[in-house]
């Protein structure tokens, strides 16, 4: 996985896939340019005209909470977003993310180490997120190494299409 | 590491928890150091029994089934495409969708059904002790209530099952919730979740495995039972589980169904937290609107709270037992002027068996409207949503914001009991402020 910078954008805790992702918009198509419309919506009207390409979501603890609808990280896909980090992810969220080629990071952080805006760097080969404003590192987990595998190939449906198999993962 | 298993050794190894055994059965291949047995944190390649997917998710395993070049699904007898979270269609989308669901099932020659709740409808037909079940939602954890290990997964993930009949698992720690003793009076399996989660927080099992054992659980029938398992997710377990025991066989030769691989955690299997829930001295519980997490019971929530609405259903609460108790309360008495009320069973069966006991006209009869079954207004997207600033009571698994309907409403969730006893006052009320006749 390529180092990556991008801006942040904060959020709280149990942030659900009903604010990610609200139900009237989870059957209107499966594209993420048009999911990507109606992101975060359920808790920011304004968030799909204020995002740009490669932005980095931060949220609180339990993000991606609720329904399992993968049409939740498709429409952060589609508005640029290909790296979420929270305090804690719930777990089909954490699946569905890596899936659709984004790099879910479960960090413990204090409240105020992200502010919205913030120019983050993220360091996947140390295992570390720098905040360009402040200046502070912090360590995260790096996730399994077959699952970075899924995520190199750009998810689950580009891994099996590559030929990959889950047998050859471990 | 192929996994190299021994059965019956590992059904009896007393060290091990549930999931330890039933994922070290169904495991083809597994990252541990290579005992036979799977052990917590190890990943295991499994086989998968079970598949299933409604028709929000369903377009869309289909579609990435198709990019994925699949022709047929792994085994026709193993895959239910189930249309419940919006029908009869709200929209023309959806009775597009729906299509695409009956088209694929049709090509495929797999089962479709329409109408009945997903998990409710294998609950009623498929589901066996000691079956693997993935699902295309994430409530698929009420299934462990027939003591299967069942977890919820997106689209990419069961469309790849579609394929291969396997799927990738971390093996889950455990977290045991114990009920020691029955429950009293006008407490239900709810109240019991809520405690639960009280206690848990909304995040407090995520990727764990939750098993309830003790005598007050083994004392709860299935559709109890369901409740709990069902809102082990709330608390974001991966899977949970009730052991397998007479109430489950005789629930499933009223069936005419097999009593499946009777598998429980061994007595001395490690696990990463023991709650104790004081089922004695429960009382009424609600989570207050913006999370499930917010439980506390009823007589703490001080001021009277006005509502507009109350729902009752989903695969939470909208089965048999449910209903009963609804109707036993609304009998004779008439739901609050102002209030709407709307009752969803969960399944065609739970429709049909509530019409014979009377239960369906009891509930017109005192003013709640009743919806086709299915999971209701907690789809989100029909029958029964509510409006801004709007409040609701909620006998349904969920209260995130904008669960069901505007993001500006409030939703506290409750029993069905506290449902009605709500519906009758017009405020959150639990049931004790209900005059009993
Ligand atoms: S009843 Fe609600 S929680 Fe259950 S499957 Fe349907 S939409 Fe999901």
């Amino acid at each position: 996985m390529k180092n990556v910078r991008g801006k942040c954008w904060t959020f709280g805790d149990d942030v659900s896939t009903d604010a990610i992702l609200p139900s009237k918009w989870k059957t209107v198509s499966f594209e993420p340019s048009e999911l990507g419309k109606h992101a975060m919506t359920g808790i920011d009207e304004k968030f799909p005209e204020k995002v740009s390409n490669g932005d980095i979501i931060v949220g609180g603890l339990n993000f991606g909470c609720g329904s399992s609808r993968e049409q939740a990280p498709i429409a952060l896909l589609g508005c640029g977003i290909r790296v979420v980090i929270a305090k804690s992810i719930a777990r089909i969220f954490f699946r569905n993310c890596v899936n659709v080629g984004i790099y879910p990071i479960e960090a413990d952080f204090p409240d105020d180490f992200f502010m919205d805006s913030d120019e983050i760097e993220v360091h996947f080969d140390l295992g570390v997120i720098v905040n360009k404003r402040t200046g502070k590192g912090l360590p995260f987990k790096v996730i399994p190494s077959f699952l970075s595998t899924i995520l190199n190939s750009g998810g689950l449906k580009s891994f099996i299409l590559g030929g990959g198999k889950y047998e050859d993962l471990f | 590491m192929v996994a190299d298993h021994d059965d019956s050794s590992i059904i009896n190894d007393r060290g091990l928890t549930f999931a330890e055994k039933i994922l070290s059965l169904k495991s083809m291949s597994n990252s541990g150091p290579g005992r036979n047995a799977a052990a917590a944190g190890d990943f295991v390649i499994s086989s998968v029994d079970f598949t299933y997917v409604h028709d929000v998710q369903g377009p869309l395993v289909i579609k990435i089934f198709e990019e994925l070049k699949g022709e047929k699904v792994f085994d026709r007898n193993k895959v239910l495409l189930n249309i419940d979270h919006d029908f009869p269609p709200s929209s023309e989308r959806s009775a597009e969708l729906h299509n695409r669901m009956r088209n694929f099932a049709s090509s495929q020659d797999c089962m479709i059904q329409e109408g009945s709740n997903c998990h409710q409808y294998i609950l009623e037909n498929f589901a066996t002790p000691g079956m693997l079940i993935i699902g295309a939602d994430s409530h698929t954890t009420t299934l462990g209530s027939l003591g299967t290990f069942a977890a919820g997964m997106g689209s990419s993930d069961v469309a790849s099952i579609l394929l291969t009949g396997k799927t990738w698992l971390r093996v889950p720690e455990t977290i045991r919730i114990h009920v020691d003793s029955p429950l009293g009076p006008g407490i239900t399996a709810k109240d019991v979740a809520l405690e639960a989660l009280r206690v848990l927080g909304t995040d407090g099992a995520n990727y764990k495995s939750i098993e309830w054992v003790g005598k007050g659980v083994e004392a709860m029938t299935i559709d109890s039972r369901s409740t709990l398992t069902n809102l082990a997710l709330e608390m974001g377990a991966k899977n949970s589980v009730v052991f397998s025991d007479g109430v489950t066989r005789k629930f499933l030769r009223g069936r005419n169904r097999e009593p499946g691989m009777e598998i429980r955690a061994g007595d001395e299997s490690p696990v990463f937290r023991d709650i104790y829930i004081e089922s004695e001295s429960l009382v009424p519980m609600v989570a207050l609107p913006g999370s499930p997490g917010n439980a506390k019971p009823v007589s703490e929530i001080g001021a009277r709270i006005p509502i507009n609405a109350v729902l009752v259903g989903t695969c939470t609460n909208g089965r048999l037992e449910d209903l009963r108790r609804v109707a036993a309360i609304l009998k004779g008495r008439h739901v609050k002027q102002g209030v709407r009320m709307i009752v969803t069973p969960n399944s065609i069966e739970v429709y049909k068996q509530a019409d014979r006991e009377g239960i369906i006209s009891t509930l017109l009869e005192s003013g709640a409207t009743v919806t086709s079954p299915g999971c209701g207004a907690c789809a989100g997207l029909s029958k029964g949503l509510i409006g801004k600033n709007e409040v609701a009571v909620f006998a349904g698994p969920r209260n995130f914001p904008g669960r069901l309907g505007s993001v500006d409403s409030k939703i506290y969730l409750s029993s069905p009991e506290t449902a009605a006893a709500s519906a009758i006052t017009g405020f959150v009320s639990s049931i004790e402020e209900v005059d009993h006749k």
